[in-house]
């Protein structure tokens, strides 16, 4: 079941699972750099690629996104190599958005023009502040300086498409500093923003830091203030929203993300990566060590399910992901996707919350009305079959 | 034979030991071997076991091998330990001819405890007292002893000390028990009375009765009746339980035992009730049976409306058990179908609500206990109320009448003051203040049920670090100056909500109840406003901000699995409230306007 989305074809995740030092909230799969381990990994990540070609046969490779950890910690070299196997292994297409992930303290111009040549299109760049406040208590190893010199370094790359991400609700982070982190964004006009309120997983050190009394979230009233003025401001300068995290000049979104959002496949390789295919998640186990000595022993990395969703399932799934569209659902392509009427299927619901302006059906779309955004989950969790117990 | 039967209670506080010592006495007499014994052999229920008190234990023959080198059957006749159900125990200790009071070397006297061994007295039980736990550090039993002497009349040197937990003077209560508490004296010849002093429902045998032959004898094959309702029966079965059932084929005056007679609920098996022969009937019934009415109300309501009929199947089998269980349907705008149902106290009320939802896998709303409120119409006619929605308008009520207890406190006497202040917020009436020692101190007071109910023995616990102790009875209907105040959530009244209260209280219960009702309610998509009125008018306003924040910020193709997790939890969330118009209301709201969790 390949989503709704206009384009055939799928997206291809790459997961580098490194770095020089582990963020306090970050609770994604990454480990610091070992000496040898990046070479390992490299040749391991090859090689599946190699292993996978079988299983994904000719199809079209309609997005490339290598993320982490920090993919930049890779030399451009290495980057260049596992681009030449994807585009050796994979039927990549030829227009294919290919992003890579960085980290302002691992770029050089060089590297970057390295890059280019590599076929890589579009960075996304792990700003997230430009507070040094901020910076500090989120753990993050660069400053708001270094952070503009990198973005700097992009544009001068003739990098055009590139991505920051932002995030508020950082302890201490008042609604000023939040304005003044937006501005200092905008005025470097990047083509696309992502903006995320911090939520924190509780094995994450900053999650102990708060419980322990050292630091504080921002109370509900001040989050949703902050998200409001980050609408505000970031669709002033002239890029759209078009999810609820995420915002772009026209023509930028992110087609690896939007195919996310439209429930479209994806295969995800290197430990730690999640692949959805047909009806099923699943994820190449979270050991580094094991994943390598697999691939080294010529076998496939070993997989660890995560769910196998029956129709009905499939059909929440891609109505919980799709309402993060601003644009909504196309209704119409998703009848012809899943063979049900989303307004019949779940009329009940639609119902009730249109009554309370906050879902709205219109031109063929069905989405969530603006003010629902920041409430989004109690309107999307009424789209997801009861909880099997 | 009668003169070798000793028919015995124990009257204990909870936790000063009555379980621990049946136990000593089950080991002692050999009734169960080093194998058998468990801890708390006789206590019944699961949740008795589990919160480590005794309700009440099940009756046990032992037979005891007494110095004088007789051998004596002893049977141990239980009462329930809690003022809830006083009722059964003045007919537990009916079935006897003495009790053994077990007082804490290092608690003392307390106040239930006191209520029922006037209540042996009254009955003419002979008393032997013993103090337990002597061997913990706290412990002073000459001092205990010495207030046992000074308010029950015990002669203190006759009074035993005993660790049951340790098994020291286990024997010495034996003997006592054999030496001091007469043999029973009734009559074999005469028609057949037996006294029911508990009974309980099993599923293959129907009704099992607990009774003590007061005079004649029953045998099995023998055509009984019902002294209350004339009803007959075959006896099936009879037996001893010593501890495990064992059936006999007759049980004579002054014996104790089970009796099974293929009766479909212990409705039929009323503790109280005389059983004599269907055909050479005793002249009388044995005296001091009633009926017991529940004195506390409250609503119970399925959390899913299509609970209902299994609410009403569970509570149909809990009434087998359970005579003094009332119900009856009713409807809430607010909840739905549920019931009515009535208790003998709030214990008795937490002991079937926690029943229900644990032994019958229900989720449960209850309303907040009310008690039963006779109101004089202007009309002249009189209607009891106990659901605060049934309330008349104002202008059809000429009184109202509320039930008052006589609640007996024991108390150091350093805390006079501060329980006649909280009696007299507690709108009570003083009755009689007595040092039963130099130090400690029974007070009487009037007061009405309503606000024993609310938070009386809390505040009273807190207050006097916990050292008061409370019993109380009914001392009838009394005029008050009482209203109902109705709660409204953005406008509409919540009948399950509505309460009445005195008016003098209204303003401060108003205010409690929609501060708490902020608190416990989660904000909504819309604001909340909370409203408490007497009739139209509002005394008392809160309100709870829109929520504003409830998102995923985040959802990517390595996520979306736990992502989707975290929203059906949270969906499952959801269903452990009550949607009310919009308003989703956590079923703990409908007690909260009287917080009897914390009791």
């Amino acid at each position: 079941m390949n989503g709704w989305g206009e384009q055939q074809g799928l997206g291809l995740y790459l997961h580098v699972p490194f770095c020089l030092k582990k963020c306090s909230y970050c609770d994604f799969y990454s480990l610091p750099v070992r000496p040898g381990n990046l070479q390992r990994y490299v040749r391991a990540v090859m090689k599946e690629l190699a292993l996978r070609a079988w299983d994904i046969e000719d199809r079209r490779i309609r997005t490339v996104f290598l993320g982490g950890g920090t993919p930049s910690l890779l030399s451009a070299s290495d980057l260049t190599s596992i681009m030449n196997s994807i585009s050796f292994n994979l039927e990549l297409d030829n227009k294919a958005e290919i992003s890579l992930e960085a980290n302002p303290t691992s770029l050089d111009g060089n590297a970057l023009q390295s890059l280019q040549k590599a076929g890589f299109n579009r960075i996304s760049l792990g700003v997230q502040s430009f507070q040094d406040q901020d910076l500090q208590i989120l753990g993050r190893s660069h400053n708001s300086q270094q952070a503009r010199q990198s973005i700097e370094l992009i544009k001068n790359s003739g990098f055009s498409n590139f991505n920051l991400d932002l995030i508020y609700g950082i302890p201490g982070q008042t609604i000023g500093m939040w304005k003044e982190t937006l501005a200092q964004a905008l005025e470097l006009e990047p083509a696309h923003l992502s903006v995320y309120l911090l939520q924190l997983d509780e094995e994450t050190p900053l999650s102990r830091d708060i419980k322990d009394g050292l630091c504080q979230l921002s109370d509900e009233d001040t989050e949703a203030d902050m998200y409001q003025a980050a609408i505000q401001l970031i669709e002033k300068a002239g890029l759209v929203q078009y999810e609820l995290s995420n915002f772009a000049r026209p023509g930028y979104e992110c087609q690896h993300n939007l195919g996310y959002w439209k429930a479209m496949e994806y295969v995800g390789i290197g430990p730690g990566a999640v692949s959805f295919q047909a009806n099923r998640r699943y994820l190449n186990k979270r050991n580094l060590l094991q994943y390598l000595t697999c691939l080294e022993n010529d076998q496939e990395p070993e997989l660890e399910e995560l769910e196998c969703m029956e129709a009905q399932e499939l059909v929440a799934d891609a109505m919980v992901l799709g309402l993060r569209l601003c644009a909504g659902i196309n209704l119409e392509r998703f009848t012809q996707s899943y063979g049900i009427n989303v307004l019949d299927y779940y009329k009940d619901i639609i119902e009730e919350y249109m009554n309370r302006d906050l879902l709205e059906v219109d031109n063929g779309y069905l989405r969530l009305s603006k003010k629902a955004y920041f409430i989004c989950n109690q309107v999307i969790c009424h789209f997801l079959p009861d909880l099997k117990s | 034979m009668q003169e070798r039967i000793r028919n015995f209670s124990i009257i204990a506080h909870i936790d000063h030991g009555k379980s621990t010592l049946a136990d000593r006495l089950l080991q002692f007499t050999g009734a169960l071997s080093e194998r058998e014994m468990r801890e708390q052999f006789l206590d019944k229920m699961d949740l008795e076991r589990e919160k480590g008190i005794t309700i009440k234990l099940q009756p046990v023959r032992l037979k005891y091998k007494a110095r004088d080198g007789q051998e004596y059957i002893l049977n141990l006749i239980d009462t329930p330990g809690h003022v809830d159900f006083s009722y059964e125990v003045s007919r537990s200790l009916a079935a006897c001819e003495g009790a053994l009071l077990i007082v804490d070397a290092s608690q003392g006297i307390e106040a239930q405890t006191l209520a029922n061994v006037y209540m042996a007295m009254d009955l003419n039980l002979e008393i032997i007292g013993a103090v337990n736990k002597i061997d913990l550090p706290g412990a002073e039993p000459e001092k205990v002893k010495q207030e046992m002497e000074d308010v029950l009349g015990i002669d203190q040197n006759e009074i035993i000390p005993i660790s049951a937990k340790m098994g020291l003077g286990i024997e010495d209560v034996l003997e006592a028990i054999v030496k001091q508490i007469p043999a029973p004296v009734g009559d074999e010849e005469e028609p057949l009375q037996a006294l029911i002093f508990d009974s309980y429902f099993d599923s293959y045998q129907g009704a099992i009765s607990y009774i003590r032959v007061v005079n004649g004898q029953v045998q099995k094959g023998d055509l009984i009746k019902m002294m209350s309702s004339g009803k007959q029966y075959e006896v099936i079965e009879l037996g001893v339980i010593n501890p495990y059932m064992t059936p006999v084929q007759v049980l004579k005056a002054g014996e104790v035992g089970y009796l099974v007679g293929g009766i479909k609920n212990v409705v039929e098996t009323r503790v109280g009730d005389t059983i004599t022969g269907a055909r050479n009937s005793a002249p009388k019934p044995l005296p001091g049976y009633q009926e017991v009415k529940p004195m506390v109300y409250c609503g119970l309501y399925p959390l899913e409306n299509n609970d209902f009929e299994k609410l009403r199947d569970a509570l149909d089998k809990l009434k087998l058990n359970d005579a003094s269980l009332f119900y009856e349907p009713e409807s809430s705008d607010a909840l739905g179908f549920g019931f009515r149902c009535g208790f003998l106290g709030l214990l008795h009320l937490e002991i079937v609500r926690e029943r229900l939802e644990r032994e019958y896998d229900l989720s449960l709303m209850a309303t907040a206990p009310v008690v039963v409120y006779r109101i004089g119409l202007t009309d002249g006619s009189v209607m009891d109320v106990q659901n605060p929605t049934h309330w008349p308008p104002a202008q059809k009520i000429e009184r109202v009448m509320e039930p008052y207890y006589k609640a007996t406190i024991m108390v150091p006497h350093e805390f006079v003051g501060t329980i006649m202040e909280l009696c007299q917020e507690k709108r009570g009436v003083y009755l009689n203040l007595e040092y039963i020692t130099a130090q400690r101190v029974i007070m009487t007071y009037k007061l009405p049920l309503a606000e024993i109910l609310y938070d009386f023995f809390d505040l009273m616990k807190s207050r006097t670090r916990g050292y008061a102790s409370l019993d109380y009875e009914l001392a009838g209907y009394e005029n008050s100056d009482l209203v109902k105040l109705d709660v409204m959530l953005n406008g509409e009244i919540i009948d399950a909500l509505s309460f009445i209260t005195h008016r003098d209280n209204a303003y401060v219960r108003a205010r409690s109840i929609s501060q708490r009702l902020r608190k416990i309610i989660p904000r909504q998509m819309y604001e909340v406003v909370i409203q408490a009125a007497i009739g139209s008018k509002v005394i008392a306003r809160e309100s709870i901000k829109a929520m504003r924040k409830d998102v995923l910020a985040k959802c990517y193709g390595g996520d979306i699995t736990r992502k989707k997790k975290l929203l059906e939890k949270q969906k499952e969330g959801k269903k452990k409230m009550k949607q009310i118009g919009r308003i989703e209301v956590p079923k703990d709201a409908f007690m909260s306007v009287m917080d009897i969790e914390k009791n």
